[in-house]
């Protein structure tokens, strides 16, 4: 979509809309932004440190179990002979 | 008098800003989320100390959204609780200090002052800091 596309379409709803009481300003706007930030990036923080690396520290322990008991076995056959 | 009112709603509100530190802090959780990213995809950190790391880094999230957003309700509150008692001492009216506060031209003309005035401290801040 070309440049002149785009700022048709806005200047069209631009237009059109109605009055809104909405507005949010540069203060309020950068805090409700900050605070949102900072909450979604604690919750994935949170996921990530609590719940993947416990979960992938505990998937690594299970495929790594299997090759010693491999090992040991290894051993003491070895150290039979 | 609730064009007085309306511009001190806004420069009591600016200097709560300032006060508070609320746009310091909003920087500053854009930096720690930032570090979180750059130490979870750091491929020379073990995963234990990943894993230390971003708990950290999400404690330190919790307790910048806990101040970013009890400065906020200070920032809004204290003003128009200011303005609520001015009315209620029948100083000036309320619903005319609001009405005027959300006027497309005030919100024009105070944005702009707003932006110029922060604009003009981080350009000072820069000079000393020099």
């Amino acid at each position: 979509m070309s440049l002149i596309m785009r700022l048709v379409i806005v200047a069209l709803f631009s237009s059109t809309s109605g009055g809104v009481s909405a507005y949010v300003g540069p203060g309020a706007g950068l805090s409700a932004i900050g605070s949102a930030l900072a909450l979604i990036g604690a919750v994935i923080m949170l996921i990530i440190g609590f719940l993947w690396y416990p979960i992938k520290r505990y998937l690594r322990g299970r495929r790594k179990k299997p090759d010693n008991i491999e090992a040991v076995t290894q051993n003491s056959n070895s150290e039979e002979k | 008098m609730s064009y007085f009112g309306a511009i001190g709603l806004v420069v009591v509100f600016v200097l709560l800003l300032k006060l508070t530190k609320l746009f310091e802090n909003s920087i500053k959780v854009i930096g720690v989320s930032r570090v979180a990213i750059s130490d979870i995809r750091n491929p020379e950190l073990s995963d234990d100390i990943k894993e230390i790391r971003v708990r950290k880094h999400a404690f330190l999230m919790i307790k910048y959204f806990f101040i970013l957003t009890i400065s906020a309700i200070v920032c809004l509150a204290i003003p128009t609780g200011l303005i609520w008692l001015l009315d209620y001492f029948l100083v000036l009216s309320f619903e005319n200090v609001i009405r005027i506060t959300f006027s497309v031209w005030f919100l024009v003309l105070s944005c702009i002052l707003v932006s110029m005035f922060f604009w003009y401290i981080a350009k000072n801040s820069k000079d000393t800091s020099l």
